[in-house]
């Protein structure tokens, strides 16, 4: 039997993608399941928060709540860039000047992570963004593991934390988002030799709300 | 239980079928469960296992078997073969 060993991950980020669609179908409640932090960096919620008539965004605008809000909000220095990208925007709206900075934004804070000693960070980039998972983080972040919100799902309804995978992507579909074919479960390989993995917590017991800070 | 990752580890090694690592990784079609790999990191390796080229060496000797005895029917009875034709 191959060995499913691995150096378990420490610390979650999240892209917008993930964050939207499972406020789509209602189920922000499953980032509890890794029981650990998650990141997300200011652009992440900026993004998220930009157009209030776009599905999920009045679930993640109360998830986001800072007294109840359970992720962690990470400054970066893009946000301004990011703000007056979405400025430029609104004056002239055949501008894209704010496209990737979400991407930036976390590859910005995967380089502070890279700073620390990485066996004691593992850590896992939650997306739905094909060309940002199996580009820049493969790349340039070989040591992160990579996670799209289909293999999210699909892992946590093999080990029974879900009844089924496909009813709440059907949820996703429903409220009118197109989720990404993308699916990747991708270990980081922190240093030679060494792997990360994220589902083994899932064999445990449920979690509860204050396990994720 | 397995997370998309180890079933499509456990697929590349032989130890589950493509039929049950697509159940568990949601892929239509094992085109797509090679995508899924790829996606994942794992190479999609092209030579059989021990196992396969065993049952693939069966599978061929049957065919073989099969095919001499349609040739050695059609032989004993040429009406039969013309009829076939």
């Amino acid at each position: 039997m191959t060995s499913r060993a691995g150096l378990p991950i420490r610390l979650v980020v999240s892209d917008s993608g993930p964050l939207i669609s499972l406020a789509a179908c209602g189920r922000l409640d499953l980032l509890l399941e890794f029981r650990r932090p998650v990141h997300i960096p200011d652009v992440v919620k900026a993004e998220c928060l930009r157009f209030p008539e776009k599905v999920g965004a009045a679930t993640l605008a109360q998830w986001f709540e800072p007294d109840t809000c359970p992720a962690y909000i990470m400054p970066t220095p893009l946000l301004v860039a990011w703000q007056q990208a979405v400025a430029d925007e609104a004056l002239n709206p055949n501008l894209h000047m704010s496209v990737g900075l979400g991407d930036a934004a976390i590859a910005w804070l995967l380089r502070q992570i890279q700073s620390y000693p990485q066996e004691q960070e593992p850590t896992l980039v939650l997306t739905e963004d094909g060309p940002f998972g199996d580009g820049v983080i493969r790349n340039d972040f070989p040591e992160v593991h990579v996670l799209s919100t289909r293999a999210l799902l699909r892992t946590l309804e093999n080990f029974g934390r879900i009844p089924s995978a496909q009813a709440i992507l059907d949820d996703i579909a429903h409220a009118g988002r197109q989720l990404a074919r993308y699916l990747a479960d991708r270990p980081g390989r922190p240093s030679p030799g060494t792997k990360t993995s994220w589902a083994e917590v899932l064999a445990y017991r449920r979690p509860d709300p204050g396990d994720i800070s | 239980m397995m997370s998309v990752h180890d079933a499509l580890e456990a697929w590349q090694a032989g130890e589950i079928t493509s039929g049950r690592a697509r159940q568990m990784t949601g892929a239509a079609d094992v085109m797509e469960l090679r995508a899924f790999a790829e996606q994942s990191g794992l190479p999609v390796r092209v030579q059989l296992l021990p196992r396969e080229e065993e049952q693939a060496a069966c599978a061929t000797a049957l065919i073989e078997r099969l095919m001499e005895n349609e040739v050695r029917e059609a032989t004993r009875s040429p009406d039969r073969a013309v009829v076939a034709e």
